[in-house]
């Protein structure tokens, strides 16, 4: 399958029910081990209690995001990386070659996405290659397919705005300016709240 | 902070102290002329930096998790300050391998001994630059400042004087006082008290989580633990500490350079600001928190 240009996701917030079966799908088709999590579910939660008439009502809300890596067009990791173990191809797949890496964890450091992950039992860091293999024989990242609620999808990153629409940074993302992520979301309803609240990562011990 | 990070810290301060003194110490030694009864202490202090230089080098690799890979590391010099860095490193240590070589077989001329040395100054301060700029992530806001820069610099420069005066002294106290080459050096005390008042201020205003001035910075932690500004609160108190104590070797002058007393708060001044700036790294480490994900 040629590529449409650059390889994106794009993500769905308002339609994730947050069951982390992208998660486990990922998990499963790279075979992850323990602690390992190429694409994670993070759970964004907010509000408060609010005083109606006299009634004390809650007034909270919650949403999910589903973060993989973003294969940045200017990958923080790769700059970052002394081995020269990440590389990026022409159709925006950001690749880490473990058998290259010293383990330094700067990748980890550098990434405002949180993508690389430290495998302490081979001593390297692994990361989402965007399912390159099964993409290049016409399929869809595992991540793409498992997804129950389709709240995710991939392909061309023009072809997915043409598609979609959508923005590339949401509460709790950071600016995409700073690595110009390959990634498109459509924020849930209370994204707007959440950044100007005291959103949480809920389940941050989780990812 | 986590554990794994303390070779880190370790490393860096190391690294640090191995250039500052070499810029305080070795080098004026060098560029103030042939003094054949300096030789053996310029061996001597060579030999020292060397031997920090390769300990913090060694000890990096306790952070790396497939340390066999470490020949790699040079692989990505043109977009990688990490890369820089231990180039830089290497650099470093084999210029000041070289001048320790041309020095004990007395086979260099005194031009090829400065501009040796030179080059090593150079190479050791674009060491600690690139260090910095290891550390200036966007994606970590805390350590995405100007001040990481400064106070990296500023380790290096007031251990490296401090830490020269204080082997200077520790040479005249285990000597029994008298007159050595070596005593009386009264412009690099007032440089290390200068510097660390530099250093002091700086620290106090523009800290990134602790400093008084919080303008123009990005999101950062916005109050840091109890127990965080505790520790602030002892790094500065030992910075003072070794300030207050260089002030009397300041007003004494050279004629009082061989009072045990005088020679001791020198050794004193230089154990309160190592143990400030290794509190100091140890805060820097602990200030990790990234902006995003």
């Amino acid at each position: 399958m040629s590529a449409p240009g650059r390889y994106a996701f794009f993500f769905d917030s308002g339609a994730c029910s947050g069951c982390k079966t992208c998660q486990m799908a990922c998990k499963d088709k790279n075979d992850l081990g323990p602690g390992i999590l190429w694409r994670k579910v993070y759970e964004i939660a907010g509000g408060s209690w609010r005083n109606e008439g006299g009634l004390w009502l809650p007034d909270v809300y919650a949403y999910n995001l589903s973060m993989a890596c973003n294969h940045c067009e200017d990958p923080a990791c790769l700059k970052a990386c002394p081995t020269g173990a990440v590389s990026r191809r022409d159709d925006g797949i950001v690749l880490l070659d473990a058998r290259k890496c010293v383990g330094c964890r700067y990748c980890e450091w550098s990434c405002p996405y949180g993508a690389p992950r430290y495998d302490a039992r081979r001593g390297v860091m692994t990361k989402c290659d965007f399912c390159a293999d099964l993409v290049a024989g016409g399929g869809r990242p595992a991540c793409v397919d498992a997804c129950p609620m389709r709240a995710l999808d991939f392909g061309g990153l023009e072809g997915l705005r043409a598609k979609y629409g959508g923005t590339d940074s949401v509460f709790p993302l950071p600016a995409a300016s700073m690595t110009k992520p390959a990634l498109l979301i459509r924020p849930h309803r209370s994204e707007g709240r959440a950044g100007r609240g005291r959103a949480e990562i809920a389940n941050e011990e989780e990812t | 902070m986590a554990a794994r990070e303390w070779p880190l810290v370790v490393f860096t301060l190391l690294a640090q102290i191995g250039v500052g003194f070499f810029l305080a110490f070795p080098l004026p030694l060098i560029l103030s002329g042939d003094r054949p009864e300096a030789r053996s202490m310029l061996l001597i202090s060579l030999a020292g930096v060397l031997a920090v230089l390769a300990a913090a080098g060694a000890l990096s690799f306790f952070h790396l998790g497939n340390p066999l890979n470490a020949y790699r590391t040079l692989g990505n010099l043109r977009e990688s300050w990490l890369s820089r860095e231990i180039f830089f490193l290497l650099l470093t240590t084999g210029l000041l391998v070289g001048l320790f070589v041309l020095e004990w077989t007395r086979a260099g001329s005194r031009t090829a001994l400065v501009a040796l040395s030179v080059a090593a100054a150079l190479a050791g301060v674009a060491l600690i630059l690139s260090m910095a700029n290891v550390y200036r992530l966007e994606a970590i806001p805390a350590w995405d400042s100007p001040m990481t820069t400064f106070s990296f610099l500023m380790t290096a420069f007031v251990l490296g004087a401090l830490g020269s005066a204080a082997v200077s002294a520790f040479k005249l106290l285990s000597e029994g006082g008298g007159a050595t080459p070596f005593a009386g050096r009264l412009p690099m005390n007032a440089a290390a008290l200068a510097l660390l008042a530099l250093d002091l201020t700086a620290v106090l205003l523009f800290d990134p989580n602790f400093g008084l001035v919080r303008n123009g910075q990005r999101r950062v932690d916005p109050r840091p633990s109890r127990a965080l500004m505790r520790l602030h609160g002892l790094r500065m108190a030992l910075l003072l500490s070794a300030a207050a104590a260089l002030v009397p070797m300041i007003l004494a002058g050279s004629h009082l350079a061989s009072s045990s007393l005088i020679q001791s708060l020198m050794i004193g001044a230089f154990v309160a600001v190592l143990a400030s700036e290794t509190l100091g790294r140890v805060l820097f480490y602990a200030l990790f928190r990234k902006e995003g994900l």
